[in-house]
């Protein structure tokens, strides 16, 4: 299903880039979620079982199969739709923590939709922008180390600042205490894409604890 | 023969275990799928269904034709035996004279029969008639049948198709009177009481189609006539159909025989008195044919007539008149009396009469409207009650408080639509959209009128000028209905009163009105308010009012979205408002959901607009549309594209892209049930845009036909054609309606890019200073002169010799000396012959006001000049002067001169620069007003030719369309790229933007200074620095640069593929300055990344610590940045980068 939509939009990515900031916001949310579920993955936060391959701009995800953690997944992001179209939308975190609630791992999609930059790749190498996150995911646990068991995760949004108005009772979303690291932390850069109409990188924080250096 | 009995057994049992009509789809059915497992052993094997059954009937009719041959033989013995023996006397009697009575009769048996279907087969094989074991529409004449389901009864159509159902005495009858008997008193009991009339008119006309069926040379002979079948047909009911009132011939007996046709003249007296006109619902009732045509064309029908019986030609003649066959004027006539017609056309007519007082009092009305928008809005909305009835009883007082509704014809078979009913007619149940039939069951006085389509006309003129009287904004609707806006102008519902009271005055027919605060509760309140009211909803009442409503008393709400909000439990809307907004958007969708939820709360946005711009015009004619050669097809457009290209030029419009819809029958299936109708179709539609918009016919006929051809269809097969024609422009003004205030879009605005006039914006403070506003038109932005006036660079286009602007503010004087300066330089370089022509030119642009940048002459294309339209044309002539009557113009120099800096045209920038340059190294004086660079000083005049110069007139950034960009060739978009990073870097500090780069470095480029903005520029400007350094510590760094400096790489990807290069070079000493330049340069780069591409710094360190293993500037470098980098991830991102 998912496969299917993806195919479609795709075919007019570069037309929506050009024209839609607001389907930017589209694209980018459809494309956090797979995202998500490649990074659940990938992290080993669920078993494996679950997952199944599915593809998506032609390369291989990761896509839960479970119908509730889907939804969650799923109306967690198409939600944040319109703070992204609105520009709003500093980053998108997943964090992950181990069961003493500490955090673990964040995972940083922090985007930055322009009007117009002349810089930057152009709106049809998009495409091949957005699978090198794929991608970047999933090799990531060759540079990120094992986590403990029973590790739970969460979506967190940070807003920039003055947007705060903007949040609607019926959003499902909450306001949350933002889950610092309570030590240093170890910044390593998974991806950055730099186009005319998106801006947008992954990168994980991790605790200096884990000694992940080569 | 023993499979075929078996085969016959099958078929019996199928028939007694289907239902009837079994036996006519037993393609479908499953008995036949059972036949066909039988007869599998079959040799010549059938792969589909489809095939099997065409060679069974094959089979069939070969077996019939054989047993019909050997039978006439021995009938007496075998067929004989199988009849009855009450009828076997007669068939024996009369077997061998009159044996083939039944010639060009093809039967169909349905159901159980006495005598059975066996039985009848063999009757037929004797008596010349034909047996058809499966119903096909076009093969059979008669159905046989004794009973009928009621189910059929109701609706006896679905089952015959208009063929005649007969009961089987008529074939025993037939064969014991020795000649066909007309079927009609044996027609089928309960159908004939149901439809008294159908079966008398129908057949008539539409009864065998016999041209498809193989029919013996003396057929004619044998088969009765219409006329014959009429006369016994008609005359015993001649006292119904007088009663009726339906005219026939039987008013006068019956009907007089001309060559076996029924003479139609004679009917013209009776028809005066009919004035129902036949429109796209015609039906198939020959009264309708004679409604419509009778009292037009007479003759026609005579000659139709004629051809009907005289060529055996029934039903395609029949047609011939009712459809695109034989009728010239088809479309005229059909679009004359089409109701849709007259609602499309009328709002046509609407907005040429209203559209030009709208357009006057819009601007000034919407301000007024803006201006008091905080008092509360009123909406009035006017509907008349019952238009379309109330108009035509007005001059009928005799229909005053009768039940009364306006269809297209009243016929007693009662197939037409009712379009509107009055009052009266409602309280019976009458509906609009109601079938006259079902109509008159609920209320069998029902009186039935005719549209009057001029009175229509006159009486929506006459309500539409009492609207437009009382209120400027006024939005119609359709030719009855309209909404106000009267804010502020006084008490809506005293407005309202006086309007409604002064539309009876004027028209005698009652309107009703609603008012409230918006267009939905306006509406909402003159349904309450009808007939003949008004009902005023005061803000306060609104949710009162609304809370009572039931769902599908919204407007949008029709009959599935009250079902699916009834499945949510959504009844009324106070139901409405217990739900969420997003819920109604998740199940209903975005746009349904906000309507709900905002309608149920009483609150309607929508404003009420004036007439909406229209945004295509076309015909379309799905009735009657019959070709039988292409010819006919191509005859057929002709008419069609005439008719839509007055449609055009009435709107005083021309459109652009051309549409041609076609309606194709779709496979398989076999005339429509409605008479002449389409039928099921294929929809098709394919369009073309042509260059320019049209309005002419010679255009819309042959890209009609064009697309027509490109369909490639069997002509026969199509059912409808439509033309549209979309993109529209008003004549004359060359405006395009799109958006409704209509951008210029004549050549001017063609030529100039739209940015040109952005620009025109900005340089009109610079015009106003130098006092020169006639001739400034289109000057790119300001530059500032020594003496510190702005001047607008000019767009070198044709206008060339007002390129001079005034560099002071004494005007004409200086201005003169300015042009005859700016002619003499040009007379340097421009040949001999071309330079009248430039001041031809001059001139020309001198009188009207100098159109935008306009391109050379020299690179119009010929071609499109022949192709543009004439007003075009003429334009560029005015323009131009006399010149573009020769086409083609190859003046290099005048080109050279004369290109412009087209902001997309990048390529031409260098060309203006050589331009420039040679103006400024011959005419000192004409130098300065030829700022195609910026200028610094004055006399500095020694630029270095390397520089490149700039492309002034770009606009800014913010109003590039990126899809233009994208479209761009890539280096021509690249060059506008830099071109943009160039600028920008420049803006912030304008002194650097006047010293020549490389040489303002190469002086300072040892301080500290110099070592800022290091990555601004394409390529950044270290790249020229560390090239162009003396030093001979850079000359290590050159390769670096030099691989930089036309690479759209990041930096990363450069540094990494030099690396062996830099870790090689820099071994021996470094000096300070290396090592700062160094650091600088990514220190600034890291700066430039952080925020955007934390991977590009990641990768820049990592490279740097790959180098910094070989080489000692680098280790030093690296050691002096990193804490930097980590001190600014730091700041940016709260966390340490891991390298």
């Amino acid at each position: 299903m998912l496969y299917h939509s993806c195919t479609v939009l795709l075919d007019c990515v570069q037309f929506l880039f050009l024209y839609f900031a607001g389907d930017v916001g589209e694209l980018v949310c459809e494309f956090l979620e797979v995202c998500i579920h490649q990074l659940l993955c990938v992290r080993e936060l669920y078993p494996q079982e679950i997952f199944e391959r599915r593809r998506y701009i032609n390369t291989p995800v990761q896509w839960a199969r479970h119908p509730d953690l889907r939804e969650y997944i799923h109306s967690a992001v198409t939600n944040l739709q319109p703070w992204v179209q609105q520009g709003v939308v500093d980053k998108v975190t997943l964090l992950v923590m181990n069961k003493n609630r500490t955090l673990e791992e964040k995972f940083v999609f922090s985007f930055g939709l322009k009007q117009l930059s002349t810089a930057g790749v152009p709106a049809q190498h998009l495409e091949f922008a957005l699978r090198g996150f794929l991608l970047k995911i999933s090799v990531s646990d060759s540079f990120l180390s094992p986590l403990p068991p029973d590790c739970s995760w969460e979506l967190v949004t940070y807003l920039k600042s003055s947007s705060l108005d903007t949040i609607n009772k019926d959003q499902p979303w909450v306001p949350a205490d933002d889950e610092g690291w309570d030590q240093n932390f170890i910044m390593t850069s998974m991806k950055s894409m730099r186009s005319s109409y998106l801006d947008m990188q992954l990168y994980v924080e991790h605790s200096v604890e884990k000694p992940t250096d080569e | 023969m023993a499979g075929e009995e078996k085969e016959e057994e099958s078929l019996k049992r199928k028939k007694v275990d289907n239902v009837p009509r079994g036996m006519a789809w037993g393609a479908q059915s499953f008995a036949s799928a059972r036949i066909s497992s039988i007869r599998e052993k079959d040799p010549s094997s059938v792969s589909d269904f489809g095939r099997y059954m065409a060679e069974k009937r094959r089979k069939l009719n070969v077996q019939y034709n054989e047993d019909s041959s050997n039978k006439l033989l021995n009938n007496a013995t075998a067929a004989v035996a199988a009849l009855h023996s009450k009828e076997g006397q007669i068939v024996v009697a009369e077997i061998s004279t009159k044996s083939r009575i039944f010639n060009g009769i093809s039967i169909w048996v349905d159901g159980f029969t006495v005598p059975t279907h066996q039985e009848l087969r063999h009757l037929m094989l004797q008596y010349g008639g034909v047996f058809e074991n499966y119903f096909r529409r076009e093969l059979v004449t008669h159905i046989i049948c004794s009973t009928l389901p009621d189910s059929k009864i109701k609706n006896p159509r679905s089952l015959s198709r208009g063929l005649p159902i007969v009961k089987p005495e008529w074939i025993v009858d037939s064969i014991a009177a020795g000649r066909v008997l007309s079927w009609a008193p044996y027609q089928l009991q309960r159908i004939a009481l149901e439809h008294p009339n159908q079966r008398t008119l129908q057949s008539a006309y539409l009864n065998p189609k016999l041209d498809h069926c193989p029919l013996p040379l003396d057929w004619r002979d044998n088969y009765p006539t219409y006329s014959n079948m009429m006369d016994i047909d008609l005359e015993p009911r001649s006292e119904l159909l007088a009663l009726e009132n339906v005219p026939t011939s039987d008013n006068q007996g019956p009907s007089s025989v001309q060559d076996g046709a029924v003479n139609f003249t004679l009917l013209e007296e009776d028809l005066k008195g009919i004035e129902v006109k036949a429109d796209e619902c015609s039906e198939t009732e020959n009264q309708g044919v004679l409604e419509s045509h009778g009292k037009k064309d007479s003759v026609a029908i005579v000659d139709r007539s004629k051809r009907n019986t005289g060529a055996g030609y029934s039903d395609a003649a029949a047609a011939a008149t009712h459809s695109t066959l034989g009728d010239d004027n088809f479309v005229q006539n059909y679009f004359k009396s089409s109701r849709l017609h007259f609602i499309g056309t009328w709002r046509n007519r609407y907005q040429s009469r209203y559209g030009s007082f709208n357009d006057n009092s819009e601007g000034q009305d919407q301000q007024v409207f803006r201006a008091k928008s905080g008092s509360d809005p009123a909406v009035i909305h006017i509907d008349m009650d019952c238009f379309f009835v109330a108009v035509v009883v007005r001059d009928r007082p005799e229909l005053h408080d009768k039940p009364v509704a306006v269809c297209h014809s009243d016929s007693v078979r009662g197939s037409g639509e009712i379009s509107s009913a009055n009052y009266p007619a409602r309280a019976f149940g009458v509906r609009a959209g109601m079938f006259v039939r079902d109509a008159k069951a609920k209320c069998p006085d029902l009186e039935i009128v005719p549209y009057n389509f001029e009175a229509y006309e006159q009486v929506a003129d006459k309500v539409y000028n009492i609207l437009h009287h009382h209120c400027g904004r006024v939005q119609a609707v359709s030719c009855d209905e309209a909404f106000l806006d009267v804010t502020d102008q006084g008490d809506p519902c005293q407005i309202a009163s006086v309007i409604r009271s002064q539309i009876f005055e004027a028209t005698r027919c009652t309107a009703s009105a609603g008012v409230s605060k918006n267009k939905l509760l306006a509406r909402l309140a003159t349904r309450k308010a009808k007939p003949n009211g008004l009902y005023y909803i005061a803000p306060s009442e609104v949710e009162g009012f609304m809370d009572e409503l039931a769902v599908e008393d919204l407007p949008g709400v029709g009959w599935t979205l009250k079902e699916k909000l009834k499945s949510h439990n959504l009844h009324k809307c106070s139901d409405l408002l217990r739900v969420s907004k997003d819920f109604l958007q998740r199940e209903f969708g975005v746009k349904t959901g906000d309507m709900l939820w905002s309608y149920a709360r009483g609150i309607d946005t929508r404003e009420v607009q004036q007439a909406q711009i229209r945004k295509s015009i076309g015909a379309e004619v799905n009735w009657g549309v019959r070709f039988l050669v292409p010819e006919d097809a191509h005859r057929f457009l002709v008419t069609l594209s005439t008719e839509v290209a007055t449609r055009l030029q009435t709107a005083a419009v021309k459109g652009r892209t051309i549409t041609l819809k076609v309606k194709r029958r779709k496979e398989g299936s076999g005339e429509p049930s409605k008479f002449m109708g389409c039928g099921v179709c294929d929809n098709f539609s394919r369009s073309e845009t042509v260059g320019y918009a049209t309005d002419s016919q010679e255009i819309l006929l042959r890209v009609a036909k064009q697309l027509f051809n490109s369909f490639a269809f069997d002509v026969r097969d199509v059912r409808g054609v439509g033309l549209q024609v979309t993109r529209l422009e008003a004549v004359g003004s060359g405006q395009s309606l799109k958006g409704g205030q209509g951008q210029q879009r004549a050549l001017k605005s063609w030529l100039a890019p739209e940015i040109s006039k952005v620009m025109l914006d900005e340089s009109a403070p610079a015009d106003r200073n130098s006092g020169n506003q006639t001739i400034i038109h289109r000057s790119t932005e300001p530059l500032k002169t020594e003496a510190g006036e702005s001047i607008p660079v000019k767009s070198p286009a044709l206008d060339v010799p007002k390129l001079p602007l005034n560099t002071s503010a004494q005007d004409n004087n200086d201005l003169h000396a300015v042009f005859t300066a700016a002619e003499s330089g040009m007379r340097n370089f421009i040949a001999p012959d071309t330079k009248d022509r430039i001041q031809v030119g001059r001139s020309s642009t001198k009188a009207a006001p100098p159109p935008t940048n306009l391109p050379p002459l020299s690179e119009l294309d010929p071609s499109v000049l022949a192709s543009l339209p004439p007003e075009i044309l003429a334009e560029i002539r005015e323009v131009y002067g006399e010149l573009a009557a020769q086409p083609v113009v190859s003046s290099k120099p005048a080109k050279n001169y004369l290109s412009p800096v087209a902001v997309m045209k990048g390529a031409h920038k260098t060309k203006t620069s050589e331009v420039s340059n040679r103006v400024d190294r011959r005419e000192d004086g004409i130098r300065r007003v030829l700022p195609l660079e910026p200028l610094t000083e004055r006399g500095e005049s020694s630029r270095p030719p390397s520089v490149r110069p700039e492309i002034v007139a770009l606009p800014p950034a913010s109003q590039l369309d990126p899809s233009v960009m994208s479209a761009l060739p890539l280096s021509l978009r690249r060059e506008l790229e830099q071109e943009y990073k160039r600028q920008q870097v420049k803006k912030p500090d304008k002194s650097t933007l006047r010293v020549s780069e490389p040489e303002k470095l190469c002086v300072e480029r040892c301080s500290s200074t110099s070592l800022e903005d290091l990555w601004t520029g394409t390529p950044p400007k270290w790249v020229h620095m560390f090239k162009e350094s003396q030093d001979a510590e850079f000359s290590n760094l050159c390769v670096l640069a030099e691989h930089m400096a036309g690479a759209v790489r990041p930096f990363s990807v450069v540094m990494l593929s030099v690396l062996p290069h830099l870790s090689n070079a820099c071994s021996a000493t470094v000096s300070q300055k290396v090592i700062q330049s160094c650091m600088e340069l990514i220190k600034q780069y890291v700066q430039q990344m952080i925020a955007c591409d934390l991977e590009e710094v990641c990768m820049i360190m990592r490279v740097l610590k790959r180098v910094a293993a070989k080489s000692q500037l680098w280790r030093v470098v690296e050691d002096l940045i990193t804490p930097f980098v980590q001190g600014i991830v730091g700041e940016c991102y709260g966390g340490h980068l891991k390298i």
